[in-house]
């Protein structure tokens, strides 16, 4: 199984662990091997662990225990003076919302309002234009920064499907 | 005078407010508190007998709201207030307006705390009296060109304070013009913002200092006692981190222990001080002491100097607001024996020491002998941004002061909260450092050593390993 | 183990250094300088993938030393062992599964006949032991000297492809090329995924393409991730290098069972059932005309804002995604107001048809989110045959016997509304919100139908006025969910802020369900 801690706030410093149990003796303690991947390099190391009056004792070498201050699971934790986020099992993918809208216009509608000018500078997400189709009003938005160079329609008017609004140059 | 069952509202939360509620519930009487619409279940109300919705989300809005503090006082025949500490506990006006409206104020009279609570008039009443103040301004400052002209007088460092001011809020440091210009209006909001009074004073600022106050104990009958001192150095940005009683500057020194603790009664009886209180001084390396100011209400460190002198505080306080018995009759009534060291355990960063708010998972604590935890932590909450982010005091006391240390590094090891970034390892990295055991640390202590910088803060795998070993554990143990 | 010199090694001795020796020359695959040009691309060899995508120590490899029998073209002077591909099995996060890895430090991961039947014998291990097949692509195409054999070769794979779809969940990564005939195969698995960089798909290359229709195109834009993710549909996720990619796949088996005779476990989650989605309460905007994302929804009642979207890039007027609730693992159709109005296509209806299909091969409960205005009109859509596509989604929801809850959060318009997952069609539970609109058509277009006599003899602002009038009436009538409430065909009007915990109350219910289908070698569906 493998966990994942990656630090909230510098989101590229992640230890990648891989668990497996390799085996459990009768008096119950598990032994596991643990593969460390971090930043710098790879790490095996072994664990062993018991559960004695509900409590939680690990050792490097079966000998020596000591308590395991770790009360609960959890999907952060804070570490001396960090937020460490665990995932178990995989990483999961980020939630990219929608961009609403797009240059080329994919149904026929009716411009209802045009919201910027000619060589106006404009930021990535900033609408651009309103757009009345399908009885709904969709919110055309940049999808870079950049500048408007052209805009070929104007309020009121009725546009076909496939239509270009405007053209944006994109700024480097 | 009826002595059983009076109703008291605490006007304060976190742990402070746990604290006052279980001296309420020591005497037998009702304990009152409050929740607010932005801690709606807080955690100090599972300590009181009945509780008040006090609707609002703004400090302003609710504990420093006098209006509707009124209101609800009459509304549920409250007989009287304990204000704990901050808020509105050093405000004449709401001491004034429960007098008036005929509910006691757990505290002292209108005047001790108007007169204590204006810096210019507690020091002008230090003076005639001859005790020793910091040369610096008479009355208010008002204006930047009269700041300049006092500092250049007095000689830099200076420092820009509020005369409301409290808890090391509402004061800067200016080392010369340029820093007075840049920190007057600074210094102005910010007092205006926490105490409602945006004036100022000027006052010298002494190097190296040593923080040492004096805990005045005062009944209605005009009976002055002082129950020793107490150290509070270890600070950053004038944040107490650590407090001892007794002090281990003054150390075995008992001509001057006996000195600045007669030096603070004399003060508070000029005043006519008829509760518990605080006399502020400040001490330089050699042993010279500054009356700063006094805080006329219960300190957040006060639990120390409980345990060095077997008193409690808390109900002595309401005791003598109901004007009863207490068992100090005279200054040889209270003694001192041992030593104990407070660790105020905040959720923050450890190393740039701001407010780290955020959800509290779980916590754990096992105590040594002789030690306490206040606090006022449940699992599973979220700790909010709204308030102090002190979440506990631990405090320890020990025969001698070297094994308060000792008890101190135990109860640090027996502390676990996990989902909070706190100071607990800085706190670790103090008790260990060789300064702090000397016992002779001024306030620039933590600064000046860096002793923040030495925290590790790399990820060490093994830790990982652990952690990753046990979730594994627990998490088979949930699939079953 | 140290020898002294002076003695003969033991036959032991031999045997051993001998089974070593082989092993790491298999383990070379084309030798240590292809391997170094492969990292050099930005790849990772075959043998590294497979390391990086299973449990440590898990894998167990099948036909490590299979070649190839060929002798045509001077073949039987390389012989690389392994054939190219390295086979097995291994587990992931624990659980079981079967892998093949094409090795393109062997002429180029070419397929011969023996390549073939290794991955052939490993999908039959997969299909007969009922664990996902995970196939890794990594290839340039058929071994030109082995003739019709590799051909051969590449059918017996689709063959199986076939056999196991609906029974196992079949992956492909598409990690390196994949051109030619060999792509029909990762065409028939369940999921598709490509990296940024280095993979491509494409029937006919851009050089064959150039010489016959004279079209210059770069391999990148014809096949690339870009390519297939966002205009052919043909691939599910476009990853940023081959370590996310795997990460998917942990992903994707988190919420996908080993295969169609077993239920994926619940997960675990600290997100309470209870939760109210407070935000909800007044997140649909009163003004039907202004859209929202519907994604705030989804992400707002499931667990731990995590949800898995396929095709994320491709008709995005719909969401296809894999998310749990309450631990319970489900798959989630929604439509996006936000993109063309939500409406209805052809890419949106395939598109979600074929994830439908697929959530009740696998027996994963369905969460309709419906918020559609209609199809959307057009010469194209209709030259394109929205008839036989928008339909595809509709046989797909009535042939589902899985559990399925629908909720209308606005609009459910004309035959879209059937289609969405409606009670008609045997959708288990149908919930909407206050604010949900069911009719036929809005208000505006049905007034003008409807009461056309009425309209015609009036001009200017009376028409203006009656119009309005008529509007209102309707939509006193017929907007909001209740006249559908009056039938039954909705079956609980719920608050937003209830959602999630509605949602995990029924879904715990419906857990048995089980509904039999008449017997048939399989419906004739309008491809």
């Amino acid at each position: 199984m493998r966990y994942y801690f990656i630090d909230d706030d510098i989101e590229s410093k992640e230890v990648l662990l891989d668990v497996s149990l390799n085996k459990i003796n009768q008096e119950g303690v598990h032994l596991f091997n643990i593969k460390v991947k971090d930043e710098k390099n790879i790490n095996e190391k072994i664990i062993y662990i018991k559960k004695l009056s509900g409590k939680f004792f690990i050792s490097d070498d079966g000998v020596k225990w000591k308590k395991s201050q770790i009360l609960d699971v959890s999907n952060t934790i804070a570490y001396k003076n960090r937020h460490l986020k665990i995932f178990r099992g995989f990483k999961p993918s980020g939630i990219q919302n929608s961009e609403a809208g797009d240059l080329k216009s994919q149904m026929p509608g009716k411009v209802i309002k045009v919201l910027v000018k000619k060589d106006q500078e404009i930021q990535k997400g900033q609408p651009l234009a309103i757009l009345e189709a399908m009885k709904m009003e969709n919110e055309i938005k940049a999808s870079f920064n950049g500048y408007v160079r052209s805009i070929n329609i104007s309020e009121g008017q009725t546009i076909e499907s496939g239509f270009t609004l405007m053209e944006l140059e994109k700024k480097d | 005078m009826n002595l059983e069952h009076k109703r008291i509202l605490i006007l304060n939360r976190g742990e402070i407010a746990i604290r006052i509620a279980k001296a309420i519930n020591e005497l037998g009487h009702v304990s009152v508190g409050i929740c607010t619409d932005n801690e709606t279940s807080p955690p100090h109300l599972q300590y009181c007998q009945e509780w008040v919705h006090l609707p609002g989300s703004t400090n302003l809005e609710t504990y420093l709201n006098i209006e509707k503090i009124l209101e609800i006082v009459l509304t549920y025949k409250i007989d009287a207030v304990h204000p704990g500490y901050g808020f509105l506990s050093e405000n004449t006006d709401f001491s004034l307006a429960l007098k008036k409206a005929g509910v006691i104020f757990i505290g002292p009279n209108a005047e001790a705390i108007r007169k204590m609570g204006d810096k210019a008039i507690s020091k002008k009443m230090a003076k005639e009296v001859g005790v020793p103040v910091v040369p610096g301004s008479v009355g208010e400052i008002k204006n930047i060109d009269d700041a300049l002209k006092l500092a250049k007088e007095i000689g830099y460092p200076i420092l820009l304070k509020a005369i409301a001011g409290g808890g090391g809020r509402g004061m800067r440091v200016c080392i010369d013009e340029k820093e007075v210009k840049k920190n007057f209006e600074v210094v102005q909001r910010e007092a205006l913002k926490s105490f409602k009074n945006g004036a100022l004073l000027v006052e010298k600022y002494i190097v190296d200092p040593h923080h040492i106050e004096v805990q005045i104990l005062a009944d209605k009958k005009g009976n002055i006692f002082h129950l020793f001192e107490r150290e509070c150095s270890v600070q950053r940005r004038h944040q107490k981190i650590i407090e001892e009683a007794p002090s281990p500057f003054i150390g075995d020194d008992e001509k001057l222990r006996e000195d600045i603790c007669n030096t603070a009664v004399k003060l508070a009886r000029q005043v006519g001080y008829d509760s518990v209180g605080t006399v502020e001084f400040i001490m330089g390396s050699d042993r010279r002491f500054y009356f700063l100011e006094m805080n006329t209400r219960i300190q957040v460190e006060h639990p120390i100097t409980e345990e060095i002198t077997a008193c409690d505080l808390v109900t002595l306080m309401i005791q003598i607001a109901f004007n009863e018995e207490i068992p100090i009759k005279k200054q040889s009534d209270v003694k001192k024996l041992g030593h104990a060291i407070e660790c105020r355990i905040c959720a923050e960063d450890p190393i740039t020491m701001l407010p780290a708010p955020g959800f509290l998972e779980s916590f754990q604590f096992e105590p040594p002998q002789g030690s306490r935890f206040d606090h006022c932590l449940v699992e599973k909450y979220n700790i909010s941004p709204d308030f102090d982010p002190m979440i506990g005091k631990l405090i320890t006391k020990g025969l001698n002061r070297d094994i308060a240390i000792r008890k101190m590094k135990a109860a640090l090891n027996g502390l676990v909260i996990q989902g909070l970034k706190t100071n607990i390892i800085l706190h670790r990295i103090i008790l260990e450092d060789a300064i702090f055991k000397k016992g002779n640390y001024s306030t620039s202590y933590l600064i000046e050593n860096k002793i923040n910088d030495k925290i590790e803060t790399n990820i060490e795998i093994q830790d990982l390993v652990e952690h990753t070993a046990v979730m594994e554990m627990l998490y088979q143990e949930m699939g079953k | 183990m140290p020898k002294n010199l002076g003695e003969i090694p033991s036959a032991e001795d031999i045997n051993r250094k001998f089974y070593f020796d082989l092993s790491q020359k298999a383990e070379l695959g084309g030798g240590v300088e292809r391997i170094e040009k492969q990292h050099k691309e930005g790849k990772y060899t075959a043998r590294e993938r497979i390391e990086k995508l299973l449990d440590q120590k898990s894998f167990l490899e099948f036909d490590k030393f299979v070649t190839h029998g060929c002798q045509e073209f001077g073949m039987d002077e390389t012989k690389h062992l392994g054939d190219g591909v390295v086979t097995g099995i291994g587990k992931i996060n624990g659980q079981q599964v079967a892998i093949f890895s094409q090795d393109f430090t062997c002429w180029g991961g070419a397929l011969g006949i023996n390549h073939a039947k290794k991955i052939c014998k490993i999908m039959d291990f997969a299909l007969n032991n009922k664990v996902p097949i995970i196939g890794i692509n990594d290839s340039g195409g058929a071994r030109i000297q082995e003739g019709v054999e590799s051909l051969a070769g590449y059918a017996e794979i689709f063959y199986r492809n076939v056999k196991c779809s609906g029974v196992i969940p079949q992956f492909s990564l598409i990690l390196g090329p994949c051109a030619g005939g060999a792509v029909y195969s990762p065409a028939m698995t369940d999921f598709i995924l490509m990296t940024e960089k280095s993979s491509y798909m494409f029937i006919t290359g851009p050089d064959v393409i150039k010489t016959v229709t004279h079209e210059n195109v770069t391999k990148e834009s014809l096949g690339g991730a870009d390519t297939h993710n966002s205009k052919s549909g043909v691939a599910h996720f476009k990853c940023k290098d081959e370590d996310d990619c795997f990460e998917r796949v942990r992903e994707l088996l988190n919420y996908i069972p080993s295969s169609n005779c077993s239920i994926i476990e619940n997960g675990k989650t600290r997100d309470s059932v209870d939760r109210e989605n407070n935000f909800l309460k007044e997140f649909i905007p009163n003004n039907s005309k202004k859209p929202y994302d519907m994604k705030d929804i989804i992400i707002e009642i499931i667990d731990d804002k995590h949800f898995l979207e396929i095709q994320q890039d491709y008709a995005k007027n719909i969401i296809c995604g894999f998310a749990s609730i309450g631990g319970i693992k489900i798959g989630i159709v929604a439509n996006q107001p936000n993109i063309l109005a939500g409406v209805l296509d052809i890419n949106s209806s395939i598109k979600a048809a074929r994830f439908v299909r697929f959530c009740d091969s696998f027996n994963i409960p369905i969460l309709t989110l419906v918020d559609v205005p209609g199809f959307l009109p057009g010469v194209d859509q209709e030259y394109g045959g929205i008839i036989k596509h928008g339909s595809k989604l509709l046989y797909a929801y009535c042939e589902a016997t899985v559990p399925l809850i629908t909720l209308i959060t606005r609009k459910a318009y004309g035959g879209a509304y059937d289609v969405m997952a409606s009670k008609h069609i045997r959708s288990d539970i149908n919930l909407a919100y206050p604010t949900a609109e069911i009719a036929v058509m809005g208000a505006e277009g049905a007034v003008n139908i409807m009461f056309r006599k009425q309209l015609q003899g009036l001009e200017g602002p009376k028409l203006e006025t009656k119009r309005k009038e008529l509007v209102e009436e309707y939509e006193k009538k017929f907007s909001g969910p209740y006249k559908a409430a009056e039938l039954g065909y909705i079956d609980e009007v719920i608050l937003p802020e209830k959602t999630r915990s509605k949602i995990y109350k029924y879904l715990v219910a419906l857990k048995n369900k089980k509904v039999e289908s008449p017997i048939k070698k399989h419906g004739n569906i309008q491809l």
